[in-house]
């Protein structure tokens, strides 16, 4: 479904991201972990079409250089931790309606099938009440399941999901968690974070960045002497803490 | 609320035509011939239709340049689109070219040189600081602004004094200057400038939340928001070479009709079209009866318009 070909990010002369190579198979899942500032964001935006980059972004055997933007669209959405919005008056409904926009012929209005599509996706995720609401009145972690459900209506099978978390409590975080576990079935997922915890529990090969290398790992990442050498902090498995469960 | 305050601009707009320094005599309107019939059919008729689309034309811009900005201070006025006019209309009548080209004068034509000029070189300087946000582009807007005024101040320090009060007129807005050729020529460009938010409504309703967001959901953002400013922009630049400056009407209107409904801007496309229309009138009509001589509309928006823009920056 994507691949990576010798991708290079260079943001303001400066070389963000060096060489980069990733084979991910239709449906298959991925973590990405990387320290502030490591370029985590920058290659999801490269390959949701943000930012620039050198080498190649395969999508669906389709070279992303050669996509118009409505193609790509349908191939790939990217999910920002946080909505940032000029307008503020939208509904939720007329939010998540946008995800239907690149299937939409030009200069035609969104059809019937469109809303049911979208009226479906609302339910699933259990927010079918706020459609009328104003996305600014929402709340973190509502705003996070509406750019989700606008996401699903895109109908792109590349879904990318950056620092989905961030802004939830830990009721939404297990919310989610149960939601992203729904969405391997039929979707390839991309899920950037901080979260050790969330990214050990996801249980999905870890795409590791750091010193502007990008590193694959199928397992043992979870290692206390991995761990060590990569965040420079020590990690242990014990139960002094608290932690969330998410089973 | 909503109610009251159409009826009582729609009200004001029937009211306008009857309101002038020559009385006219109701019973004789309908008698051709009559010179009551002339003032109310020739002359006050087309000055309202004309303040009309001149509002209506400048309060969808004013949208739009919000939108494809994401700033509610975003107007070709503040962007010094009218500036760059009133000194191509300056530059024409200090240099006394007097010819005309399908109806338009060639103040007109070189006033609305003056706005392409002005969007051209906002557009190159715009994809520069493209990465900087909005505020950069204001301010470019605010020092082009100040750098035609220093040009225009030269002209009249150059100029005679009937070239003076040509220039003066033009800089504080004049709605007077009415013909059918006129009329058709801002209605145009009014029209224009809804037909393009109009098609291009769902494109713009997804660029309201971000340019990012709408990269990711399909839209080709740089090429539409090209296509619509340099549009748009021509068109402003038609109208306010006819009118010359009148301020503060895409600031106002927009924002205003987006409080009352309390919808997103996009979705009020037609409200705010209205609404500009018939703000111009009322405000138009305030100039013609406030005194015994007409006061220039120009200074009536921007008296309503300045402080408005004050509170915006407040407000935010």
């Amino acid at each position: 479904m994507l691949q990576l070909k010798n991708l290079s990010i260079v943001y303001d002369k400066e070389i963000i991201l060096k060489d980069v190579d990733l084979h991910l198979a239709k449906n298959s899942s991925l973590t990405i972990l990387g320290a502030n500032g490591s370029g985590k964001s920058s290659l999801a935006k490269a390959i949701s079409g943000l930012i620039p980059f050198r080498g190649d972004i395969i999508l669906d055997d389709l070279n992303s250089h050669k996509l118009s933007v409505k193609d790509r669209a349908k191939l790939s959405t990217y999910i920002p931790a946080k909505l940032e919005s000029y307008d503020l008056q939208i509904s939720v409904r007329e939010f998540i309606l946008i995800g239907r926009f690149a299937h939409k012929p030009k200069w035609s209005n969104y059809s019937t099938t469109d809303y049911q599509k979208v009226d479906h996706i609302m339910s699933d995720l259990g927010i079918s009440t706020l459609a009328n609401q104003a996305l600014k009145t929402l709340s973190s972690g509502q705003q996070q399941l509406s750019m989700i459900a606008q996401a699903l209506a895109q109908e792109s099978p590349l879904l990318i999901f950056d620092e989905p978390t961030a802004h939830l409590d830990p009721k939404n975080v297990v919310y989610f968690v149960q939601i992203f576990t729904q969405l391997k079935k039929r979707y390839t997922l991309v899920l950037i974070t901080h979260d050790i915890q969330l990214a050990q529990v996801l249980k999905q090969p870890i795409l590791f960045i750091q010193n502007k290398q990008a590193k694959l790992y199928r397992d043992n990442f979870f290692k206390p002497e991995t761990l060590l050498k990569h965040y420079g902090v020590s990690f242990s498995h014990n139960n002094t803490y608290l932690g969330l469960d998410f089973d | 609320m909503t109610k009251l305050l159409w009826l009582v601009f729609i009200i004001l707009t029937l009211y306008a035509p009857f309101v002038g320094s020559a009385n006219i005599n109701i019973h004789e309107i309908l008698q051709a011939d009559s010179l009551s019939s002339y003032i109310f059919f020739e002359l006050r008729v087309p000055r309202i239709l004309l303040a009309f689309f001149t509002g209506m034309g400048l309060a969808l811009a004013g949208l739009l340049f919000q939108i494809i900005f994401r700033n509610p201070l975003m107007t070709p006025y503040t962007l010094g689109v009218s500036s760059g006019a009133i000194l191509g209309a300056g530059i024409s009548v200090k240099l006394s070219i007097g010819f005309t080209i399908l109806g338009l004068t060639a103040t007109s034509i070189f006033g609305f040189m003056g706005a392409s000029i002005t969007i051209l070189l906002l557009i190159v300087l715009a994809s520069k600081v493209a990465d900087r946000g909005a505020h950069t582009l204001l301010l470019l807007g605010i020092a082009l602004s100040l750098f035609y005024t220093a040009a225009l101040m030269v002209l009249f320090y150059l100029s005679s004094f009937t070239q003076l009060s040509t220039i003066i007129s033009f800089t504080m807005g004049n709605l007077s200057t009415v013909g059918m050729t006129t009329l058709f020529y801002i209605a145009l460009a009014s029209i224009s400038i809804a037909v393009m938010i109009y098609f291009n409504r769902h494109e713009l309703s997804i660029l309201s939340i971000s340019a990012e967001h709408a990269t990711l959901k399909g839209v080709n953002t740089k090429k539409l928001s090209f296509i619509l400013l340099l549009g748009s922009s021509l068109a402003v630049g038609l109208i306010v070479s006819i009118t010359g400056s009148i301020g503060f009407i895409g600031l106002v209107v927009p924002h205003m009709m987006i409080r009352l409904y309390q919808k997103s801007g996009i979705e009020l496309i037609f409200p705010i079209a209205m609404f500009g229309g018939l703000f111009l009138i009322a405000s138009d009509l305030l100039a013609r009866s406030l005194s015994a001589q007409e006061i220039p509309i120009g200074i009536i928006t921007s008296f309503i318009g300045a402080p408005f823009f004050i509170y915006l920056i407040f407000k935010k």
